[in-house]
């Protein structure tokens, strides 16, 4: 079976990079836009089994590029909130995300959502 | 006659009681803003401060799972590790830093140590460090070979580095940015100002750049807690000097601190 495609989508590059670094070594095929635009044109092109988003971010921020990304592709990937904001559950029910994570995250708790949300 | 006079001080009282109720009604409304104002702080704090925790959280977590592996760690990404905890954990210092200061400021407790310094040296050492950080930045500094002045040093270069900091992050597509010392406009003065061609700061959000909590950029989500300038700007005062924003016609931000050379009282150096 070919890597599952994850879709890193988050601002600040250090965060990118660990996520990068952490799901490549685990086996994943690992794209990282630093923003909604960005991961919107990407998303297109390597069509993800899974999104990790990052809600604040400068330009089209997580809820412009889910609210994008509903609108204009018909086989969607799943989406995960990665997020510090105050009530990450809440925000990501909100955006009708299938999954979250708060930051500061656990490596391992991280690989588990992906490992349930990227299955297909 | 004594039915009037006591159906005038009712109609009195009632318009005291109305004018203390719209009194009551404008405070409450001035604390529910104000706390407010403090909520959204306290979240944009809150996530200011995590951002940086989740990589060295992350990069920590990292280099456990090598070694729990019983692999012998790459040097290359042992580097990449450690180098983004020194960076995380230097920029959440800085944050830290910020909180206190703001705490001190409130608290009157922030207290400058003056001595003679040179205000060109100073500009020089924070545009040798924003030369490193960024490439897409183009730095011009127009200065007399020194400029003597009784400052905390330390405190001052705190000012330069946030308007260079400002200066780079509000001009994200890169950009001259000009840093100005001058000592010959007025005696017993020195000028230091930043300009820049970036976004500039929106008409409505003018007046308000130098209060406590504001983000100009909010709605671009810049990353920062709107505490900067406010800090700066006490710091300058408390030198017994200005800062001042302009915006110029053609764009961007022109920050001007004017300090005496002599601090407030003080004789010139």
């Amino acid at each position: 079976m070919s890597p599952r495609r994850v879709l890193v989508v988050d601002d600040d590059e250090t965060i990118g990079e660990l996520l990068e670094t952490v799901l490549v070594d685990s086996g994943y095929d690992v794209a990282v836009a630093p923003g909604g635009a960005a991961a919107l044109e990407l998303a297109d092109r390597f069509k993800p089994h899974l999104i990790l988003l990052d809600l604040r971010m400068p330009g089209l921020d997580g809820r412009g590029f889910t609210r994008a990304y509903r609108k204009t592709t018909r086989r969607r990937a799943p989406i995960a909130l990665v997020t510090a904001v105050r009530d990450a559950p809440q925000a990501a029910a909100e955006l009708g995300a299938q999954g979250f994570l708060a930051k500061p995250f656990d490596l391992g708790e991280m690989l588990n959502l992906v490992a349930r949300l990227a299955r297909g | 006659m004594t039915g009037r006079n006591t159906s005038r001080k009712k109609r009195g009282r009632a318009v005291d009681l109305t004018a203390t109720n719209r009194r009551l009604r404008a405070e409450i409304a001035e604390r529910r803003q104000a706390e407010a104002l403090r909520d959204e702080f306290l979240s944009v704090a809150a996530h200011e401060l995590k951002t940086p925790l989740t990589s060295l959280r992350g990069f920590a977590q990292l280099l456990m799972r090598q070694l729990d592996r019983d692999e012998s760690p790459d040097p290359v990404r042992l580097r990449q590790a450690l180098s983004a905890i020194d960076q995380q954990s230097a920029k959440l210092a800085r944050l830290v830093n910020h909180l206190l200061d703001v705490s001190r400021i409130e608290a009157g407790r922030l207290v400058l140590d003056r001595k003679v310094a040179d205000v060109v040296g100073l500009v020089d050492d924070v545009v040798a460090t924003a030369r490193v950080n960024t490439f897409r930045h183009e730095f011009t500094v127009r200065a007399p070979s020194g400029a003597l002045a009784l400052v905390d040093p330390l405190r001052l270069e705190q000012v330069i580095r946030n308007l260079v900091d400002n200066a780079i992050k509000y001009s994200p597509d890169g950009g001259p940015i000009g840093i100005e010392v001058d000592k010959s406009r007025e005696a017993g003065v020195v000028r230091v100002t930043v300009s820049d061609h970036g976004l500039g700061v929106a008409p409505a959000h003018r007046s308000l750049i130098f209060e406590r909590f504001h983000q100009a950029h909010s709605e671009r989500a810049f990353s920062g807690m709107g505490l900067g300038l406010y800090i700066s700007r006490q710091i300058v005062e408390l030198h017994g000097g200005r800062l001042e924003a302009e915006f110029p016609d053609e764009g961007g931000t022109r920050m001007i601190v004017t300090l005496p050379t002599g601090g407030p009282g003080g004789r010139s150096a």
